[in-house]
């Protein structure tokens, strides 16, 4: 080759090094510009999840608070107020005659109150488990557990460990809350006979598994998220923990909730 | 020569992994993988030609240009899926094949170097690639954009068509200047089909089994 043809091999080669290199720092450039950004959508992402998480967590304890102020409220004061109405009638009805129709009417007026007593008790209890406070979570369970034994024709059975341990008031009370969504929704929702709750007690975990062998389970509702479950994710998503339910010869929940206290 | 045997021979080590990987390919893969294959038929068919029958294999260069518009074509046509209307792909493909048989079937015809269509053809893909890029960028899903099929394909491409286009677009005046400097100049295509079907392999070791 001439001076010439080596002169243009040069120019070509030169040209085309030139516009490869120019290729390479645009794909480099690229995958580095694309990295960023996908780093800081991911970043924002998480900053949104966090907030969300916040917010939720706020929510659910203004809503205990409320429940608590109201649980309080009925306790304190239309409690109180029975009673004491329920203490006059019985008094008024000790000093009638034996066969008056005043009596027979007093009577059956200390009856109600006595039923309304009962049950702005269970109300008040149902709106703030005191139990949960003193005895923890398994008693609460059980105490829920009792009348809806005792009124129904399902049998709930509690497995606990042998071993638990104190859980701090924001898990025993997510998890109670759960349960009692869950056991609302059996007896609305199944035509199932046993329902059987297991709460292992693990070191970094707690784990509440659900299980009713109700077979009539409403797929739809369980798939498009019905306000029950969608209750039991945000407390469950609150308590930063994690939950799966299936629909297989009955109706299965798990939940892992960390315990708060060795994370 | 050896380098000239090199870039010939390149594409069986993509096609041969296509083809391990074939049940885990999706439907661009698996269309990737009928590229890569078509590739190789046309090229040894074409090197066979040139040494049994005549010299001028020309007419392969411009049946695998066709081919390989065509298959990329529809490979875009999967990857951009709905974000580009079909009647766009089907457009660009009647367009891009009537230019193609106006110039096969025209003046010197396909004995003469592909050099218009094949820079017609680089202007397309990248472009299209140059697209995809966008809508990557766009779209900020993937995080390790280099550990897709895509990225690969279409940074080889970026990377192979962008460093031919000189030659293409000057061919007649790299042709006029003699037979040893065109020699000299092809051994920069060879060294960047190298390149390409490099980046094609680790595109193709990149292919996950698709959860269905």
């Amino acid at each position: 080759m001439g001076e010439e043809d080596n002169q243009i091999v040069l120019i070509f080669v030169v040209s085309a090094a030139f516009v490869v290199l120019l290729a390479i720092l645009l794909v480099l450039f690229l995958v580095i510009y694309q990295k960023r950004i996908v780093h800081q959508e991911i970043q924002l992402q998480k900053l949104q999840n966090e907030r969300q998480q916040v917010l939720l967590k706020a929510t659910i304890e203004g809503q205990e608070r409320e429940r608590e102020r109201i649980a309080k409220d009925l306790h304190d004061g239309i409690g109180s107020l029975l009673s004491g109405l329920s203490l006059h009638l019985k008094f008024q009805k000790d000093k009638e005659a034996n066969d008056s129709d005043k009596k027979e009417f007093l009577v059956q007026a200390c009856k109600l109150v006595d039923e309304g007593i009962h049950n702005v008790r269970n109300v008040s209890h149902n709106l703030l488990p005191s139990t949960l406070e003193k005895f923890g979570l398994i008693s609460a369970i059980k105490e829920c557990i009792q009348p809806i034994d005792k009124a129904s024709p399902i049998s709930i059975s509690l497995e606990v460990p042998f071993e638990s341990y104190p859980i701090p008031k924001n898990v025993s009370l997510g998890l109670l809350r759960v349960f009692q969504e869950l056991i609302q929704n059996t007896l609305k929702h199944s035509n199932g006979s046993e329902v059987i709750i297991t709460l292992e007690y693990k070191p970094k975990i707690i784990t509440m598994t659900y299980f009713d062998n109700g077979t009539e389970v409403d797929r739809s509702k369980l798939e498009s998220n019905g306000i029950g479950i969608k209750s039991i994710q945000s407390r469950i998503h609150a308590l930063e923990g994690s939950f799966s339910m299936s629909i297989d010869n009955g109706f299965s929940v798990n939940i892992e909730v960390p315990n708060g206290l060795n994370t | 020569m050896i380098l000239a045997y090199l870039a010939l021979s390149m594409p069986i080590l993509p096609a041969l992994l296509s083809l391990v990987k074939w049940k885990q390919l999706n439907e661009s893969q698996r269309w990737f993988c009928g590229l890569l294959w078509f590739i190789i038929v046309v090229s040894f068919t074409g090197r066979w030609w040139a040494l049994v029958v005549m010299k001028n294999n020309l007419p392969f260069f411009y049946i695998y240009i066709l081919g390989e518009f065509l298959f990329f074509l529809q490979i875009f046509r999967l990857w951009f899926g709905q974000s580009i209307k079909d009647r766009v792909w089907i457009r660009l493909g009647v367009l891009f094949s009537i230019v193609w048989t106006i110039n096969v079937f025209t003046g010197e015809g396909w004995w003469a170097f592909p050099d218009y269509i094949r820079a017609l053809e680089s202007i397309l893909l990248i472009t299209i690639v140059i697209i995809w890029f966008q809508k990557m960028l766009r779209e900020k899903v993937i995080l390790h954009p280099y550990k897709t099929f895509e990225f690969w394909i279409s940074a080889g491409l970026l990377i192979f068509l962008s460093g031919n286009f000189l030659l293409f677009v000057f061919s007649k005046l790299i042709l006029n200047a003699g037979k040893e400097v065109f020699l000299a100049i092809w051994k920069v295509n060879a060294i960047l089909n190298i390149l390409l079907y490099g980046m094609y392999t680790i595109a193709l070791v990149w292919v996950k089994r698709t959860i269905k």
